[in-house]
């Protein structure tokens, strides 16, 4: 018989989570083997932690202790299979900013991989958005559309990866935007709306109207069509999470792509889950692939409940 | 108790022009004005709650969630890399982080330093930009004399008028960026007091454009 009070805080949360998965259609990833450190060397972008413990195999080969699972789900992906819809509960070898040290550190996440429709993808966020509610009853999922900001950059003549820009949106530095802008000569109209996005911080709903109203019609239809197919989607579902459109979070511009998410809860000073939408990440395994998943970092929320 | 917010403010002079800006805006509280050794005040009307902390650990503060707000200088945001929104420029703290070092040092023909700072990522980050290799020798005050005394070939410090330098026979080699204070929340704070937040962020633009610096 399950007895709760048999496991620790975080193992609850584990298997609160694993149910929640289970019920919407997702199955169990277990990783077995270790991968090459090389491997990880060649995604180092991907990684949100850069430093990897290694250690040299009995044939030679230099392996690492797993520093993310996602990585591995991808490399091993069964093409056969038209999609692939996983969750892991994985512990991972990171050294934190906080303590400086190696720590094996309990991590849940959950992957969408394959011949995608929107559907899935949303049923994904939702399931973000849904994951929350096992730590807390007022959680916020904060959504961005990371091709949108992509697109800005462009026309206003930026390099698309511009990092300057990048640490802009994350710290919504509105001086370090105009620096920027200003450095590159961009249009005045450009700017204002960059400025615009920067800024922004409402509902779902409310925040697709404004970037309506801030943006040409035209260059962002496909963006905003599918954020209104999102919001409807959402809505259509049993949520209690709210959902703010934010462009503070292009953590990651490289892989995720289109869409990129955080979960935030009170009382916890750093997101709890953050994931995307990372496509290109997986059109070299297999062209037609779409994927997106997220990680929730159970290490912040303790063994005896919040830090 | 009410759930105001929770803001953190530097020591010192810094502080000190932190807590008028405060005071124009209707925030703050008057026992913080008077001589005191307390670190940590209460706002009963508001709710808010106010911690005075070391300049240098104030972002750590707002980063780390312990408070919602704070008021950091730019060069202390840059050094720790630290993960906080930065909300407006207060227009105040007005200096330049430069590369300093004696008057006939041949500074431009030199391709590898050795520099003494307190900034070692600021000037790290700054070097490498330029191609010069560096090794970088950390200190914790008076950097003046590191020059002076061949510890290193350059030092790299906040500038405000320049008579430290110049009193030490110095000058300023090369300006690496202007600094200012900046209003800065923690990025969870930001969703969950949005409200509270931004209407201080309102408040402070419009001092601001009244002439505050």
């Amino acid at each position: 018989m399950f007895k709760k009070e048999l496991f620790t805080h975080k193992e609850v949360l584990s298997f609160e989570l694993r149910a929640l998965c289970s019920s919407q259609g997702y199955s169990l990833y277990k990783m077995n083997a270790f991968e090459p450190y090389s491997f990880y060397l060649e995604n180092i972008d991907f990684l949100s932690s850069k430093n990897i413990l290694y250690f040299t195999d009995r044939d030679g080969t230099l392996m690492a202790l797993k520093p993310d699972i996602t990585l591995s789900i991808i490399k091993n992906l069964d093409t056969a299979k038209e999609k692939h819809k996983l969750y892991y509960s994985e512990n991972v070898y990171r050294a934190p900013k906080t303590s400086g040290n190696f720590r094996e550190i309990l991590q849940f996440g959950v992957e969408v991989i394959g011949r995608l429709s929107d559907e899935d993808l949303f049923n994904l966020i939702f399931l973000a958005a849904k994951s929350l509610l096992v730590f807390d009853d007022m959680p916020v999922l904060l959504v961005s559309d990371n091709s949108m900001i992509q697109k800005m950059m462009e026309k206003a003549g930026l390099s698309k990866l511009n990092d300057r820009i990048l640490n802009a949106f994350q710290n919504k530095s509105l001086m370090l935007l105009k620096e920027v802008l200003t450095d590159n000569h961009a249009d005045q109209k450009d700017q204002d709306i960059l400025a615009s996005l920067l800024s922004l911080h409402l509902p779902l709903d409310r925040g697709i109207e404004k970037l309506e109203k801030i943006l040409d019609g035209e260059t962002f239809r496909e963006n905003i069509e599918y954020l209104k197919d999102l919001n409807q989607y959402l809505k259509n579902q049993d949520l209690n999470t709210q959902v703010f459109l934010d462009f503070s979070i292009p953590e990651g511009l490289k892989y995720y792509d289109r869409l990129s998410f955080v979960g935030v809860i009170p009382g916890v000073s750093s997101a709890i889950l953050r994931g995307g939408e990372y496509s290109n990440l997986v059109k070299t395994k297999e062209k037609s692939y779409l994927a997106s998943g997220f990680a929730i970092y159970l290490e912040k929320i303790g063994d005896q409940g919040r830090l | 108790m009410k759930d105001g917010l929770r803001i953190a403010l530097p020591k010192g002079r810094l502080g000190k022009k932190a807590c008028d800006i405060l005071s124009k805006i209707g925030y703050g509280c008057d026992e913080m004005l008077e001589e005191s050794r307390k670190l940590v005040f209460y706002d009963q009307e508001k709710g808010n709650t106010y911690f005075l902390v070391k300049p240098s650990d104030v972002a750590t503060y707002v980063e780390y969630g312990a408070a919602d707000i704070g008021f950091v200088g730019r060069d202390i945001l840059l050094e720790n890399r630290s993960d906080v929104f930065e909300l407006c420029d207060l227009g105040i703290g007005k200096c330049r982080i430069c590369v300093a070092g004696e008057r006939d040092f041949p500074y431009h023909e030199k391709k590898h330093l050795k520099v003494a700072t307190i900034f070692p990522n600021i000037s790290r980050d700054f070097f490498l930009s330029t191609g010069k290799t560096v090794d970088i020798i950390s200190l914790h005050g008076s950097i003046e004399i590191a020059p002076l005394v061949k510890l290193s070939d350059v030092i790299v410090d906040i500038v405000e008028t320049g008579a430290t330098l110049k009193e030490n026979n110095l000058t300023v080699l090369e300006e690496i960026f202007a600094i200012s204070a900046r209003y800065i929340a923690n990025k969870v704070s930001y969703t969950y007091k949005n409200r509270e937040i931004c209407k201080i962020h309102e408040l402070l633009e419009k001092v601001r454009g009244e002439g505050n610096d």
